[in-house]
């Protein structure tokens, strides 16, 4: 199986041939799973989303046409899928900010600052990068995430975001000075 | 240059997307601002941690439980398909097969929906795009505003896949 392209085994996998399914998985779970963190910051939720995005797949396998990269179609499931996750979120915290006091939603459990200290063995830096990835808006958090989380190419990511490879170099560099701006702090 | 000019090329530089005159452009200037040094050099650090960050893995039975809901889905879906007796059977089905006559079983092929109001043919299209038509793809991510289109042009896209099927 390992010999194959992603296209020629999602070609197998639609006409029946499960191992093949199984060796997507395989390439892509653990790469998806740090994109999707990127987005809803709680192992448990990301590897839900995971899963569900390779449901996805295999319930809609004929969905995908060769006309595209497989990757492409499965970031675009899985960050849709992080999308619609990340509303809930917000709706639910809007919900407990309404109920609580600031400091009493500090320790909420579902407070996602802390958990990713329990998942990884971050460096202090690292956990402020982390956090200042967080903050950034949805655009440019994407943006951080597929170039120096998932270390795509440009060129992936013009296909996935579907924009001109010259936004996306534009995009990637308004992304990465305004998550520097944000971590100011580090040097002062 | 100036240094605003300068600070947008700053991601090309790095990533070694510039010409040799640009490039050469953009050292002379590092060489004599050191705003922009300061800022270059800090940037640089930044996305040298980020691409050494520890990176997760998913749990070691993420296949096993992945194939296990995938068919269990799919024996699912094949039973009501089918309306089999089997599944009267199991007494806690007998309300799902009142749903099925209720509903009209096209409403059960499709996966659970997670959110209210939205059909579940939307929720395949705006979650597994066609490949012929990606346009909702993650670039609505970098358009807030895309989500609410999002929502107001489904009842056409609902069409476009309804035509596609
Ligand atoms: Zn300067």
């Amino acid at each position: 199986m390992r010999e194959f392209t992603d296209e020629q085994l999602i070609a197998k996998f639609q006409s029946g041939d499960e191992l093949a399914f199984i060796e997507l998985v395989n390439r892509y779970k653990d790469r998806l799973i740090n994109f999707v963190y990127g987005f809803v910051k709680n192992y448990s939720d990301a590897e839900d989303i995971v899963q569900d995005t390779f449901l996805k797949v295999y319930k809609n396998k004929h969905a995908y046409r060769e006309i595209a990269k497989f990757s492409t179609w499965l970031y675009t499931i899985a960050g849709n899928l992080a999308r619609s996750q990340l509303r809930k979120i917000k709706r639910r915290k809007t919900f407990t900010m309404s109920q609580l006091s600031y400091d009493d939603n500090e320790f909420d459990p579902k407070d996602m600052s802390r958990s990713h200290t329990e998942v990884l063995d971050d460096s202090y830096v690292a956990q402020e990068i982390r956090k200042a990835i967080q903050e950034l808006s949805e655009p440019f958090k994407t943006i951080v995430i597929l170039r120096d989380i998932q270390e795509l190419s440009y060129e992936d990511m013009s296909k996935i975001l579907e924009i001109p490879i010259g936004t996306v170099k534009s995009r990637v560099n308004r992304a990465r000075l305004k998550l520097q701006s944000l971590l100011k702090h580090l040097k002062e | 240059m100036n240094c605003e000019i300068v600070q947008e090329e700053f991601s090309s530089f790095i990533d070694n997307e510039l010409s040799v005159e640009g490039k050469n452009k953009m050292s002379a200037h590092l060489e004599t601002c050191s705003q922009c040094e300061t800022l270059f050099k800090n940037l640089k650090e930044t996305l040298h941690v980020m691409h050494s960050l520890p990176s997760l893995k998913t749990s070691d039975d993420f296949v096993a439980k992945l194939l296990t809901t995938a068919h269990s889905n799919q024996n699912k879906r094949s039973s009501f398909s089918f309306l089999n007796n089997d599944i009267f059977k199991y007494s806690g089905y007998g309300i799902a097969a009142g749903l099925v006559l209720a509903l009209g079983f096209t409403q059960l092929m499709v996966p659970k929906i997670e959110r209210p109001n939205i059909t579940a043919h939307n929720k395949i299209h705006s979650e597994v795009p066609l490949v012929a038509e990606m346009s909702d793809s993650l670039e609505n991510t970098l358009n807030d505003t895309a989500l609410n289109n999002q929502l107001s042009t489904q009842s056409s896209q609902e069409l476009l896949l309804v035509n596609q099927k």
